[in-house]
């Protein structure tokens, strides 16, 4: 708004360019200074966003390592012993034979005890939450968004894949029937084999993952120290 | 707002800057003002939304609560049951004296199922919808992200769990077996220890949830619990 008192005249075309020229700079220069300062909260949220972001991203990463290592190692472990009983089954071995089989191999008794980690996406919600996704590079926010597209498709993929190569019910009493003794080492074999499959399924799937989230976003590495996965 | 004062000349360039100076300090006192009744309306959405997420966490947490302790008590007696069952299959016990006591065990009642709380969400939907989310604290807004996300990966994993591991179907034959006198002990035993299973990673899940709300809202945990809108 512009209240021009009497006595002040713009007496010429002169008069009125300079004006005219003096309010179009001035709104300029106090909408650009408006500007710059939102720019500056902008980058510091988008900075903030994607400092937090790629600290969940490394956080998972680590997760996943530590499921990958944990997985692997079980799917080994069932592995020797699915052949120990698969020699066993051939060669007709006593149940004796079997039992002592069992207890060499699993000490501990026999125990799928498959992880896949809680792949956290707090950071992202949040991002998209509080907007400051808007401030965020389109290249690295789609990189970030890609990341959490795979946690998110691997995560759902092996909760729909599980259920279709492992019978849950059939494994507790397979190992139940092995605690009263009475049970068949075929029907056990079957479950043994069974478990073998989940932990390579999540072996795999976790590698894949890692490969995935490596390919979208190569500079980040898993975080230092890795906690304990949580599932 | 620009107020030209009397008999003001643009003659030399010391004029000119003045009023440029004098436009550009306005405009920007303007705005000032602008963002500063913006920043008000700003504060009272995101208390708005901030209260409204809470109650709702807080009305999760009492349900959450209340379904752990059901669901602990009730593995508590199908543990008890279980390892009765367990002992009974192993010992070769005969099916009638194995109903006769199940059937006193439960009091003529075997209950199998699980008890999960009502997790709502919307109060945090309508934060992000209406944008308010974005005024609310930053380090509050994570800690409610990270609660929501909590209990969406608590849903998905109990759903994946009893997928996998729950005999669904013959939990109610089992409970129609018990009444009709007709289960034999093996299959009571098979059936009563998945839901037992079941039921105890419920309980850790729900502990593990709980353990959630306190780490990121202890204010809220130790405020007590609100009544459950469901």
């Amino acid at each position: 708004m512009h209240l021009e008192p009497p006595n002040t005249r713009l007496d010429s075309f002169k008069d009125f360019a300079r004006h005219y020229l003096m309010i179009v700079l001035s709104i300029l220069t106090a909408l650009g200074l408006e500007a710059w300062i939102e720019h500056a909260h902008h980058a510091h949220a988008a900075a903030t966003a994607s400092a937090q972001i790629e600290a969940e991203i490394r956080q998972n990463l680590a997760d996943i390592d530590t499921d990958i290592a944990h997985d692997s190692a079980r799917m080994r472990s069932l592995e020797k012993l699915r052949n120990q009983l698969e020699t066993d089954v051939e060669s007709h071995a006593t149940i004796t034979v079997v039992q002592q089989h069992i207890r060499q191999l699993a000490p501990d008794g026999i125990d799928l005890d498959w992880r896949w980690p809680v792949l956290r996406r707090e950071a992202w919600d949040v991002t998209v939450a509080n907007q400051s996704a808007s401030w965020i590079a389109v290249d690295r926010l789609r990189s970030y968004s890609a990341v959490y597209a795979a946690q998110e498709a691997s995560t759902r993929l092996i909760f729909m894949d599980v259920p279709s190569i492992f019978d849950g019910p059939q494994m507790q009493n397979a190992l139940l029937d092995a605690r009263t003794g009475d049970y068949q080492p075929r029907e056990l074999l079957h479950v043994v084999n069974q478990m073998c499959g989940v932990a390579s399924e999540a072996t795999h799937a976790l590698q894949g993952l890692a490969q995935r989230i490596h390919t979208a976003v190569p500079d980040l590495a898993a975080a230092p120290g890795t906690a304990p996965a949580t599932h | 707002m620009h107020i030209e004062p009397p008999n003001t000349r643009l003659e030399s360039f010391k004029d000119f800057a003045k009023h440029y100076l004098m436009i550009v300090l306005s405009i920007l006192t303007a705005l000032g003002l602008e963002a500063w009744i913006e920043h008000a309306h700003h504060a009272h959405a995101a208390a708005t939304a901030g209260a409204q997420i809470e109650a709702e966490l807080s009305a999760n947490l009492a349900d959450i609560r209340k379904m752990h302790d059901a669901d602990a008590r009730r593995l508590k007696a199908l543990t008890q049951l279980d390892d009765y069952l367990v002992q009974a299959v192993k010992s070769g016990t005969d099916a009638a004296t194995v109903r006769q006591h199940v059937a006193a065990l439960t009091k003529g009642q075997l209950y199998l199922g699980l008890y999960l709380p009502e997790m709502r969400h919307e109060a945090w939907d309508v934060a992000v919808a209406n944008q308010s989310a974005s005024w609310i604290d930053a380090s509050r807004l994570r800690r409610y992200a990270t609660i929501y996300a909590d209990q969406d990966e608590f849903e998905r994993r109990i759903v994946f769990n009893t997928s996998v591991n729950l005999q669904g179907s013959r939990m109610n034959d089992v409970d129609a077996g018990l009444k009709a006198g007709t289960i034999q002990p093996l299959e009571m035993m098979n059936a009563v220890n998945s839901m037992d299973s079941s039921i105890g990673d419920t309980v850790v899940a729900l502990d593990s949830l709980e353990r959630g709300f306190k780490r990121e809202l202890p204010d809220l945990v130790t405020a007590g619990p609100a009544s459950p809108q469901h």
